[in-house]
């Protein structure tokens, strides 16, 4: 089942075409991941996905729902969820408290129930910590709920930003160069996270990543774009071949140069 | 006809004033992003200096074109550097913290200047009378009445501006200035001694508020410790219609403002002071970043 | 036992007051005593106020006696022009002494049109609070600021020009309703309804946007709506404290509420430590006593307050309760230090020992 389909987006910046033309399709299950050098255009690909940017034309699908017009907020509530390439977690708050803000649009008191503290609030204030507890256990944060989130150390302050994009229960999960400024230790564990999201929770999963091995181990199909245009996709074999990528990770002439060896 | 351009030639020079104090304010906010609110009581500090450096050396009397341009440059070089002294004892421990932590502070600063003037017996609480630098003296052109001392505050401001418009654009200075504005960890490692940099921000501004509070002295010559917070705010709300970091908008807002005042005040005395909150609500809803400053975006 | 450990604030709290009271009419804590209590009291809710916007949210307002204003002049509309407190008897109800200590339940009437005014002036500072709220979404930081200042001093400006609150004049005839029973009622209130919003969803969401905004919005925040909870609810609040204001002074003008006032309760935030509530309850309750501590030296006042004021921002960054919570507030989120009163009680008990074995 897709949960995130692009159809065709574009996006311009005053007279500059960033992206141009992009489609995807994420199912369910699916490891998906999209590569390119510096200032390909990637995160703009991603910040359109999520809403941050509107696209000048295409249009975004969230489980089928079309979001033109929608702010981020809204998709996520659709079923979407994202990471960024330079961490942004709530720093003045608590671990417990950075995964349980993800809870809140699914918080069933109101204003008036939360002012008077009713028997309402106390039991989904008890829910929400439970389940965000539940989370921080599985990845093996529960030994840190009460530190300040910028007290963790880098690797895990990547692993939080991803437990708090998984409080939000997405079908759809985006992560934003996740390997960015991790040594080759800490990237086979995220191997091992980003695999074991994926068999235990099923869902889809989109990656933007700069380290290639990672790349080819753990994604089962890829976009390549350059200057912001998609030029070749498909499995990691076929795109690790594909002359054109090397072309737009080497340069042309490393590229002849090597022809000659 | 003529009565609109007296009131226009009245708000220029009303609008000169301001627009010398904005430019501290601007000047410091583009360089440290602080809003230095005690940055009025330089005007006051500058005025004091030039009431004291006359009669000193004068003793009080209506003084020539020289004297008085040696006493602004009194005034405006022993305002700078007090201005200079509070930055480096008040300001420059906290830069490295959130804007609002200099902000308050410089209300502490503005609180402790102010109170410390009216209790020292010199200076005291009772308003003072500041002597004229120029006598007024009435030209009539085309047909208008106009006051000299008016049309000499204008052009000697907009000369002021034009010298500080030429440091900043062509001097290593001024370059430096420039470059601490736009990134102050880069700037440091290319070279620039941030500290300097900043140090001679606070004197060109202080300064330049001195010298702004000599010209409103010689219009409104009454001398009060707390004269500067209301000039300060109507500065303050000029740099900002201009667009806060940028020294052309603080003149062009200044001007503005000034001219605006003028004209309202004269059909509606009621809404002088309110006028300007009122332009800075209109400008700030519809172009936030002032006339012309530039809109700051936020990288994802 | 247990029920009485947890809820011991709720009876704490009625002795605290109960207290004062006792030690008012046994003349050991003088009128003047009690005026600065009260004070402090409204100051307390407008800090807690701010302190919802500017601790929680991150959004800075220099205009938050603008809101207070609003309160203020409309509640003394509502308790001396619309339905005026001194047409009805102001006869104390039940009246009673126990040895030298009296005690009295004023007239029901004139409380009743005073928690009318003031519901009132919450209200309409909360619409005003949505008025400016909505507009400054689009800016941050310090262009907030400055939009805060400028609504603040417009909110003036109209109040100097409305006859019906006596122009520039100001107004005069506001009945004295406030005393310090209500006071320290709200401003209890003011705590608990702050703990409260700090310690739920609404609270959460509002500090994920003061931490990182664009976080926010990605993990389904509404980030705007939000916001204008936050204005909404601050400026209710600084309308009740405007409301308490009105009728302790019984007189008010526009030039009260300048932005320099604005900024007294940024000092106060600032000063006690921004985005916690015990912090601003102790930065109000500490920056309004201090210049009165320093009336004896009635012209050096101000000059060592504003110097106070540098030292306190240079050298205790986090406010002078260093961002702790008093324990009676339940706020059991982790990271935030806890602060007993019973460690106040260890801490003289060790020194006293450390005296002691001194000798």
């Amino acid at each position: 089942m897709s949960v995130l389909k692009a159809d065709h987006i574009s996006i311009q910046f005053g007279g500059l075409r960033a992206v141009n033309d992009f489609s995807i399709d994420l199912n369910l299950g699916d490891i998906q991941a999209i590569i390119g050098p510096n200032g390909a255009g990637k995160t703009t690909v991603f910040n359109m996905l999520t809403g941050i940017y509107q696209p000048t034309e295409g249009t975004v699908y969230v489980n089928g729902k079309s979001m033109k017009g929608c702010k981020p907020y809204q998709f996520t509530a659709a079923g979407l969820s994202r990471t960024f390439q330079n961490i942004r977690l709530f720093n003045r708050s608590t671990v417990l408290d950075n995964v349980k803000m993800a809870y809140t649009f699914k918080m069933k008191y109101n204003f008036w129930e939360m002012l008077t503290r009713t028997g309402n609030y106390y039991s989904e204030e008890k829910r929400v910590t439970d389940e965000a507890m539940r989370l921080l256990e599985m990845f093996d944060l529960t030994y840190a709920t009460d530190y300040f989130a910028n007290n963790l150390p880098y690797g895990e302050q990547r692993k939080l930003e991803i437990v708090r994009a998984l409080a939000t229960a997405p079908q759809a999960l985006l992560l934003d160069e996740p390997a960015a400024g991790m040594n080759p230790n800490e990237i086979d564990d995220l191997v091992k996270l980003i695999r074991r999201i994926h068999d235990e929770m099923g869902i889809g999963i989109l990656i933007i990543e700069h380290h290639m091995k990672m790349v080819m181990a753990i994604a089962d199909f890829i976009k390549v774009i350059d200057f912001g245009e998609t030029i070749c996709e498909g499995s990691p074999s076929t795109v690790q071949k594909d002359p054109k990528v090397i072309e737009a990770y080497l340069g042309r002439h490393a590229n002849e140069g090597g022809s000659d060896k | 006809m003529a009565r609109f351009l007296q009131l226009l030639v009245f708000g220029l020079q009303l609008g000169s004033i301001y627009a010398l104090l904005a430019i501290g304010y601007t000047m410091v906010f583009g360089i440290i992003r602080m809003i230095n609110m005690m940055h009025g009581d330089f005007l006051m500090i500058g005025s004091y200096a030039v009431y004291f450096a006359v009669s000193l050396l004068f003793g009080n009397q209506l003084i020539g074109p020289a004297a008085a341009l040696l006493v602004l440059m009194i005034s405006g070089t022993v305002t700078g550097s007090i201005g200079v002294g509070i930055e480096r004892f008040a300001y420059r421990p906290l830069r490295s913290r959130a804007p609002i932590s200099s902000m308050i502070s410089a209300i502490g600063v503005g609180l402790f200047v102010e109170n410390l003037f009216r209790i020292i017996p010199f200076i005291g609480p009772n308003p003072r009378t500041a002597p004229k630098l120029m006598a007024d003296k009435i030209i009539t052109v085309g047909g208008v009445d106009l006051n000299i001392v008016s049309i000499v505050v204008i052009l000697f401001s907009l000369v002021i501006m034009g010298i500080l418009y030429y440091v900043i654009q062509n001097t290593k200075i001024g370059m430096q200035m420039r470059a601490v504005a736009c990134d102050k960890d880069a700037s440091a490692l290319m070279g620039s001694n941030v500290d300097n940099v900043v140090s001679a921000t606070f004197f060109i501004g202080a300064g330049l508020a001195a010298i702004s509070g000599a010209f409103y002295a010689n219009r409104y010559p009454v001398l009060t410790v707390t004269m500067g917070a209301t000039l300060g705010n109507k500065a303050f709300i000029s740099a900002v219609v201009g667009g806060i970091g940028d020294i052309r908008g603080a003149v062009l807002g200044g001007f503005i403002m000034g001219i605006v005042e003028i004209l309202v005040s004269s059909v509606l005395p009621d809404l002088a002071y309110g006028i300007s909150f009122i332009v800075l609500v209109i400008i700030l809803l519809f172009k936030p970043e002032g006339l012309l400053g530039k809109p700051q975006i936020e990288k994802v | 036992m247990n029920w009485l450990k947890k809820n011991r604030k709720f009876i704490i709290i009625p002795l605290i007051y109960l207290l004062v009271h006792v030690l008012n009419q046994a003349k050991i804590l003088n009128n003047y005593i009690l005026q600065v209590l009260m004070l402090i009291g409204i100051n307390l809710i407008m800090v807690e106020s701010l302190n919802v916007l500017t601790g929680m949210t991150g959004q800075t307002s220099l205009g938050q006696a603008g809101f207070m204003a609003v309160g203020a002049y409309v509640s003394a509309i509502v308790t001396s022009i619309l339905i005026p407190a001194k047409n009805f008897s102001s006869a104390a109800l039940i009246s009673f002494k126990i040895g030298k200590i009296g005690f009295q339940i004023t007239s029901i009437p004139q409380n009743l049109i005073f928690l009318l005014g003031t519901l009132a002036g919450g209200v309409v500072a909360a619409i005003f609070g949505y008025i400016i709220g909505t507009p400054s979404l689009k800016l941050k930081g310090d262009y907030l600021a400055i939009v805060t200042l400028g609504f603040g001093e417009v909110i003036r400006q109209i109040i100097r020009v409305t006859p019906i609150v006596g122009k520039s004049f100001g107004m005069v005839g506001i009945p004295k309703l406030a005393n310090f029973f209500w006071i320290y009622f709200f401003a209890m209130l003011t705590i608990f309804i702050c703990r409260n919003f700090m310690d739920s969803s609404y609270g959460r969401a509002c500090m994920a946007i003061r931490d990182n905004e664009i976080a926010a919005d990605t993990i389904g925040i509404n980030t705007a709506r939000y916001k204008v909870i936050a204005f909404v609810y601050s400026a209710f609040i600084a309308g009740i404290s405007g409301s308490m204001f009105a009728h302790t002074m019984v007189y008010l003008h526009p030039d009260t509420f300048a932005y320099t006032k604005s900024t007294d309760y940024v000092i106060y935030l600032y000063a006690g430590g921004v985005g916690s509530i015990s912090g601003s309850i102790l930065g109000a309750a500490a920056l309004t006593a201090l210049p009165e501590i320093l009336r004896q030296i009635s012209n050096w006042r101000l000059v060592i307050y504003g110097l106070l004021l540098v030292l306190i921002i240079l050298f205790r960054p986090t406010g002078l309760f260093g961002g702790r919570e008093f324990s009676f507030l339940g706020l059991k989120t982790g990271g935030i230090k806890i602060f007993h009163f019973s460690d106040l009680w260890s801490w003289i008990g060790k020194k006293k020992s450390v005296e002691e074995a001194g000798k």
